[in-house]
């Protein structure tokens, strides 16, 4: 099964350092942004299947971010929030998220989904 | 218990209730505590509420009776000066204001109808008030702190655990055990963070 290329933005310096290698320890490929504007830069250029994104971002939110990254957008998506009401779970569905998981979470979680999802783009292909 | 009358008033005015201002302040204690007692005391008995109507109303000044009249008429408040005397016969100036009624006959169900709602003292009512606001307003403040710091960094935390413990067991059997209790021990503090959050959460949709 090949290994999913993750995008992950987060813009909590050291979350974003220890997902990172965490991920690319399991064999991931990692890219990462810390805010909205180099990821829609780079996310492009990143050919990533799947987007992890924290909803609160310095230069705006998660939810644009999929708004403006439109055809761009990755095949798969995880939304990280530490609000988890249903509106807040309802709205990254509607923006395109699949799943939206409530910091803190467990990597055990990330895992879990990531491995779905790796199923997924398995069968599709 | 005697509450002083600028205190009653600057709280009576707070909440918004129909009240009775006294100007100036007097030194008649014990008109303006009888007063104020049948305003602020839910266990005001009628009479009590009564002798507030009677008491009060036929003591408007008559430059102000118009003005009182209007108002009952017109459902809206008024201010009206009323001329009390005093046992030695001075008088004593009080200051009402937001009374209205239909009519005068009614106007003693129009009172009860202003102040039976109030079922606990007016002042318990503002503690109450009071604490709730402040209770809300820490619970907030709590569930952001731990949005913004101690979740953020327990998340990293359990993510470089995880990530160590999967290290250490390559090096060392013993070493990676040791490292995987303290991921584990991470990973549960995370659950526990979870369902603090969550539910502070929910509290604060369901207020």
């Amino acid at each position: 099964m090949d290994s999913l290329r993750v995008f992950l933005v987060e813009n909590h310096e050291d979350t974003a350092k220890y997902m990172q290698l965490f991920l690319k320890e399991l064999n991931y490929e990692v890219c990462t942004a810390a805010d909205m504007a180099t990821a829609l830069r780079e996310i492009p250029k990143s050919h990533c299947d799947v987007l992890i994104s924290d909803i609160g971002l310095p230069d705006g939110d998660g939810w644009q971010l999929m708004e403006k990254l439109g055809a761009n957008r990755p095949q798969f998506a995880i939304a990280m929030s530490g609000y988890g009401t249903g509106n807040d779970q309802r709205r990254s569905r509607a923006a395109g998220y699949d799943h939206h998981l409530v910091k803190p979470f467990s990597p055990d979680a990330l895992l879990a989904l990531l491995r779905e999802l790796g199923e997924m783009k398995e069968k599709k292909t | 218990m005697t509450i002083p009358r600028e205190q009653i008033c600057a709280l009576l005015q707070e909440i918004g209730l129909p009240a009775v201002r006294v100007k100036p302040v007097s030194a008649e204690v014990m008109e303006c505590n009888e007063l104020f007692s049948s305003l602020v005391n839910a266990a005001a008995i009628l009479e009590q509420r009564l002798w507030f109507v009677e008491g009060v109303l036929p003591y408007i000044v008559s430059e102000d009776r118009a003005r009182w009249e209007a108002a009952l008429a017109n459902r809206t408040s008024a201010q009206v000066q009323v001329a009390f005397k005093a046992a030695d016969g001075r008088d004593l100036d009080f200051e009402m204001r937001s009374f209205t009624s239909v009519s005068q006959k009614k106007l003693a169900e129009s009172m009860l109808c202003v102040f039976i709602p109030f079922a606990n003292p007016i002042f318990e009512r503002i503690c109450e008030a009071r604490l709730s606001e402040g209770r809300e307003l820490e619970r907030r403040r709590i569930q952001n702190e731990l949005h913004k710091g101690v979740s953020q960094q327990l998340l990293g935390a359990a993510f470089g655990c995880k990530l160590l413990a999967g290290k250490a067991e390559t090096l060392n059997e013993d070493l990676g055990k040791e490292a995987s209790n303290l991921a584990q021990l991470v990973n549960e503090a995370v659950v526990e963070l979870q369902n603090v959050v969550s539910s502070a959460q929910n509290r604060s949709r369901d207020n």
